[in-house]
């Protein structure tokens, strides 16, 4: 009977219950955007790293430490491909050759690390084509091409078509060096990285030691990006000789960079929290002490504490879950909505374009944050209900009454 | 005399006053907080970034930046070097040497950047002491010895107090060539400095490449973040700027720049959200309280009183009340904001293990900038008094009979 009571005090009072259903489902919508947002802040972050620089594992001999260890190649690099492509999580693979040596133009001359690839696949495995800025992503098989960064095209003071000379120190010792026509330039969020990396193919990057078959590393793409941990744990028992590492192995940083904005993100959810919260208890403290001659009667007429504290209660209750619905369905619209079209902060930073930061954010949720926000909401909205159903049995019958 | 109904008024009824304060308090409080942290956390990330290596602010040449080479260093020169002590907020400016290098060791060789320091004034940039796993910091500025980051000393296959020669290009083309004693090797973050950088002494440097008293560039350490503009501003005003130029970090990443800049263009984004929230609490907090007043209402005015003057009157309690709120959440969030400064909110677990990897301190920090609390007040002044028209509207729409009838 309570319940009854409860919902025809609701509907009675419409403005004061559409107040409360309305603020809930804002703190709903909310929190909720707030996570999409980030979680869309997150996916680009993550898509940058894993798309364009690490892939989702890498595979090198276990000697190569990054420096320099160009006579520690992977052992039957094309034996570990062919069981790679044929791995039902892998989606492709690509082999890469990598030495460090200079880049020399007329004018001066840089270190650099020289990266030997194999063009159609690296294109399955990287999205670097999208940096492309001038020239061609090895199109048209010349040879000798080379792929420079902006940053160091700018250093050198070289541009398209220029001729360059490329030196390293070969396995045995041997300086080889090789001269090398620009047929792109790149540039990515990463100015360092233009400047440190250069791109040829693996066929001339041979062809400068005299041997086709070296390859210092293995990078792939898997079908399914959350398999990462198994799928690497899987590999590294299946090459037990070879040094196999996920991305997170290899960039710690992404790892605490994402672990960091959750955490951030926990933290304004707090805040979010409290506001609902304080929100929630202010209005309903006011709307008690509105409807203090009618709470007043109501216990002098026989309704005892606990059943008064209970009748809010389930008021407030009951308006939560009235707005939740509403919340969940708001949130879910304006996330496929931004989720397709994107929020632009390019009126805020109009430079992030030129530094291939993208400047639009898409909005992005997974099925459980919907769940674990309404929880959140619906606690808050609880707890706030507390303290005025306490003022609420704490009024004198005979006192309220008599309220003007 | 209106004023001193509106004030009488808003004691009268003392529970009803205070809840309405405290859902403009809250609001204060909340937002203030909530942009402390987002400022908070951007310092951190430009100081984790430029704080670290390059300087909040660099003097060079002119010219130097675009073209990094030994040809554009500076003669050292005591007038600039007592302009840069004079500027405001200044706290050292951090004198260097750098330059490419090819570093050998028996069969092995790597390019590296060498950096020449002032052993003594570095410690407050890039301090290397801590960071020594093997041997010793510098004793002096001009002895024959150097400090290796720990992954060039694994390629070249060096421990400390082996020898270590390097080969390059000095001043005007003259050729550098050098040998000298591993003092001690250190271990860098950032796993790219840490296989291609090494320390030497400044004169020991200078005389390396030839260029005796000459310097890259001075790394300005800053007492106050806040305060960088004044420093530039001195700067550029004090110095011979068709000799020298000054950047600040904004001009020397400007990747960072935009980076900062995105994220305040989200935080706002999040700001407006949090607004929408507190403007709710209040709304839903006045909107009761003209419901339970509307008798009062309804007997005024049926008693006599001008419609315009009872709008006036309840105009100047909630402003008053907005005032209070407002006034008590500046002074209260300032103490909050305090707390957090002293006492920062401590990251947890996976994560704070790599931020000490890292090196870098595991706590989330809060601004604790003026214009934060003083923005906010004025932001939630301002929203609370657009409220505040809705009691107004309605008194001035008023029926006395239905005022008094309703319940």
């Amino acid at each position: 009977m309570l319940l009854k009571i409860a919902w025809r005090n609701i509907w009675r009072k419409k403005t004061r219950s559409l107040i409360i259903i309305f603020a809930v489902t804002m703190g709903i919508w909310a929190g909720l955007f707030i996570c999409s947002f980030m979680g869309g802040f997150i996916n680009e972050m993550m898509d940058e790293s894993i798309n364009h620089t690490f892939s989702h594992i890498q595979i090198h001999n276990p000697l190569f430490k990054g420096n320099n260890e160009i006579q520690y190649t992977i052992k039957e690099p094309q034996k570990v491909l062919a069981a790679l492509e044929n791995n039902p999580d892998v989606k492709a693979a690509t082999l890469r050759n990598v030495a460090f040596g200079m880049t020399a133009s007329p004018s001066t001359a840089s270190g650099t690390k020289i990266v030997g690839i194999n063009p159609e696949q690296e294109n399955k495995v990287t999205d670097f084509k999208i940096f492309i800025k001038q020239g061609t992503y090895f199109e048209g098989n010349k040879r000798n091409g080379v792929l420079v960064g902006q940053k160091l095209a700018d250093k050198l003071h070289i541009k398209m078509h220029s001729k360059i000379v490329l030196t390293f120190a070969g396995p045995d010792g041997n300086i080889v060096s090789g001269a090398f026509r620009v047929i792109g330039i790149y540039k990515t969020s990463n100015a360092q990285s233009d400047l440190a990396n250069v791109f040829v193919n693996s066929d001339d990057f041979n062809a400068m030691l005299g041997n086709d078959t070296t390859f210092h590393e293995i990078a792939m793409v898997l079908k399914d990006a959350d398999k990462v941990d198994t799928v690497n744990a899987a590999m590294k028992k299946q090459f037990p000789t070879l040094k196999v590492e996920s991305w997170k192995e290899l960039s710690p940083e992404t790892v605490t960079l994402n672990d960091y904005i959750a955490f951030i993100l926990w933290i304004l959810m707090g805040v979010f929290m409290l506001g609902l919260g304080f929100a929630i208890v202010n209005t309903m403290l006011m709307a008690v002490m509105e409807r203090t001659r009618e709470l007043g009667m109501l216990m002098a007429i026989g309704l005892n504490k606990s059943r008064t504290f209970g009748m809010i209660m389930i008021e407030t209750i009951t308006l939560t879950f009235v707005g939740c619905p509403f919340g969940i369905g708001l949130s879910y619209l304006t996330v496929a909505y931004f989720g397709k079209h994107g929020i632009s902060l390019a009126a805020f930073a109009k430079g992030m374009e030129n530094f291939g930061m993208s400047s639009m954010v898409y909005p992005f949720l997974k099925e459980n944050v919907y769940w674990q926000i309404a929880i959140m909401v619906f606690c808050t909205a609880l707890l706030a209900a507390i303290y005025p159903s306490i003022r609420a049995i704490r009024l004198k019958p005979a006192e309220a009454i008599h309220k003007i | 005399m209106y004023l001193k109904l509106a004030w009488l008024n808003l004691w009268r009824n003392k529970r009803r006053t205070i809840i309405a304060i405290t859902s403009v308090f809250y609001a204060v409080v909340l937002s203030v907080f909530m942009t402390s942290l987002q400022m908070g956390t951007m310092n951190q990330m430009v100081a984790n970034v430029a704080g670290a290596y390059s300087g909040y602010i660099q003097v060079h040449q002119k010219g130097y930046w675009d073209d990094q080479s030994l040809d554009n260093s500076m003669p050292t020169n005591s007038t600039l070097a007592n302009t840069i002590k004079q500027a405001p907020d200044v706290d050292e400016s951090v004198p260097r040497l750098q330059s490419f290098a090819l570093a050998s060791s028996g069969n092995a060789t790597k390019g590296v950047m060498l950096t020449g320091i002032d052993p003594v004034k570095e410690r407050k940039l890039v301090n290397l002491e801590p960071k020594i796993i093997q041997g010793k910091y510098f004793g002096s500025d001009s002895e024959q010895s150097v400090i290796l980051a720990s992954g060039l000393a694994d390629y070249l296959k060096l421990k400390t107090n082996d020898t270590i020669v390097f080969l390059g290009q000095g001043f005007h083309g003259s050729s550098a060539a050098g040998k000298y004693i591993i003092k001690g090797i250190i271990k860098l973050v950032s796993p790219d400095l840490n296989k291609s950088m090494v320390f030497m002494p400044l004169k020991t440097a200078q005389t390396l490449f030839s260029t005796p008293d000459m310097l890259s560039s001075y790394a300005i350490v800053i007492k106050d973040v806040d305060g960088i503009d004044k420093t530039l501003a001195y700067l550029k005003k004090n110095m011979d700027t068709s000799k020298y130029e000054v950047m600040d970090w904004k001009q020397m990443s400007p990747e960072l720049d935009q980076a900062v800049k995105g994220k305040m263009a989200s935080g706002s984004i999040i700001e407006g959200v949090l607004y929408m929230i507190v403007a709710f609490g209040i709304f839903g907090t006045i909107l009761m309280m003209t419901t339970e007043r509307t008798y009062e209402f309804g007997v005024l005015v049926a008693i006599g009183m001008n419609r315009r003057r009872l709008a006036l009157v309840t105009a100047l309690e909630s402003l008053f009340m907005s005032f209070l709120g407002v006034v008590i959440g500046y002074v209260a969030s300032m103490a909050l904001v305090l707390y957090f400064v002293h006492y920062p909110i401590h990251m947890t677990g996976a994560l704070a293990k790599s931020y000490e990897q890292f090196g870098l301190a595991p706590y989330i920090y809060t601004a604790f900038q003026f214009s934060i609390f003083y923005n906010q007040a004025i932001i939630v002044f301002v929203i609370s008094v657009l409220i505040c028209l809705y009691p107004l509207s309605k008194i001035l729409k008023l029926k006395p009979v239905e005022a008094m009838h309703g319940e």
